[in-house]
């Protein structure tokens, strides 16, 4: 009895969702527009990138080498990704000042760059690089599974890698003026023992990739959504 | 001999209950009728990638049979598909107002919820952090 009725309840179960076509999921592709205006005929010349000057410290090798490697990293993405005509490099470009804060105020620096190099959009950067080597305890919530009840223990938190903290900003070279401001954090985790090695620093950051093509280019997300078929 | 009327009996009970939601399913006044037709056009089409035209018929089947959240859902799916990101984030919210517990409206609103956070309106002062992680759960760039 109990096995035809089970038998039977299945066969219900099929015919009413039959009827009632549930939801189905489907891949749609979201278009993102970029965060500037441009027709990719623009020039663009990258510079400069600053190291954030932090109170009391002194400039240190990791933050020289991450304003080499970001700077690298930007034109190759910027070449590959915006279609944008890059200028070559100005190894002449010294700016007044290494906050690029205050650079932003002063259109006329940027207007130099323009009459100097002709370009249309200047990409500027000030990046903070921290290697992040700590490990210590927290404590956390445990639910013991033999008698249900809430405990503390202490955990062990090890954090290595590197943590950036990038402000870009992209010229009209023509006027000086700030077309478009963003600010990037992001963390790339690292072996401890690969903490020295400072090169690549900047690829497969997933994060900052999207971000900084999104500023020149359209997107396209692929997401999926469920959708009734009738 | 009991045993085996009883089992009939419930036989013949689940039969026909099957049979009405079937009924209730597929029959209906006309306006129900051409609404479930317009979804399974605007279904096939949005498969396709037909978009437009999916979120023209899950319109026209909204206007069919107003209020309808397994309607709604396939307009704001087609809006999101179109762009429209603003009407999908009204459409989600008039749909869930009307079904709270409609499982693929709750999936989907949520899904669109950290899109819609990552990539249109971010929250002020809002650094992305993680290495490889995505912004909305399944979404993947194609920049």
């Amino acid at each position: 009895m109990r096995r035809i009725t089970a038998e039977l309840f299945i066969v219900f179960m099929a015919v009413a969702g039959i009827c009632n076509a549930g939801a189905r999921e489907v891949r749609i592709e979201l278009h993102l527009k970029p965060e500037l205006d441009i027709d990719g005929t623009e020039t663009g010349f990258v510079g400069p990138v600053v190291i954030e000057p932090r109170e009391g410290e002194d400039v240190q090798s990791v933050d020289l080498t991450a304003a080499r490697e970001f700077e690298i990293f930007l034109r190759k993405l910027l070449r590959r990704e915006a279609e944008l005509r890059l200028l070559p490099v100005d190894d002449n470009l010294r700016p007044p000042t290494d906050s690029l804060a205050t650079l932003a105020q002063q259109p006329e620096f940027w207007t130099a760059i323009n009459e100097e190099t002709n370009a249309d959009l200047i990409v500027a950067a000030s990046i903070d690089v921290k290697v992040l080597d700590r490990a210590g305890y927290t404590t956390e919530e445990y639910v013991s599974p033999q008698d249900g009840k809430t405990y503390f223990r202490q955990v062990l938190v090890e954090e290595t890698g590197f943590s950036y903290d990038i402000l870009l900003i992209v010229v009209d070279g023509k006027t000086g003026a700030i077309l478009h401001q963003e600010q990037i954090t992001d963390f790339m985790p690292k072996d401890e023992r690969k903490l020295k090695e400072q090169t690549d620093m900047f690829t497969d950051l997933y994060t900052l990739q999207n971000r900084l093509v999104g500023i020149f280019v359209p997107r396209v997300v692929q997401v999926k959504r469920a959708l009734y078929a009738g | 001999m009991r045993n085996e009327r009883e089992t009939k009996m419930t036989v013949a009970a689940l039969i026909m209950l099957a049979m009405f939601v079937a009924g209730a399913a597929v029959a209906g006044d006309p306006a129900s009728k051409e609404a479930g037709a317009e979804m399974e056009w605007g279904y096939k089409a949005g498969r396709h990638g037909y978009w437009q035209e999916a979120l023209m018929r899950f319109r026209h089947a909204n206007e069919l049979t107003p209020d309808q959240p397994r309607i709604l859902n396939n307009v704001a799916v087609a809006q999101e598909a179109n762009g429209l990101y603003e009407e999908a984030l009204l459409t989600y919210q008039e749909g869930l107002a009307i079904a709270p517990n409609n499982d693929a409206l709750r999936r989907n609103y949520m899904r669109f919820q950290e899109f819609y956070a990552t990539y249109i309106a971010p929250p002020e002062d809002s650094g992305e952090q993680g290495t490889g992680g995505e912004g909305a759960d399944d979404a993947q760039d194609n920049s």
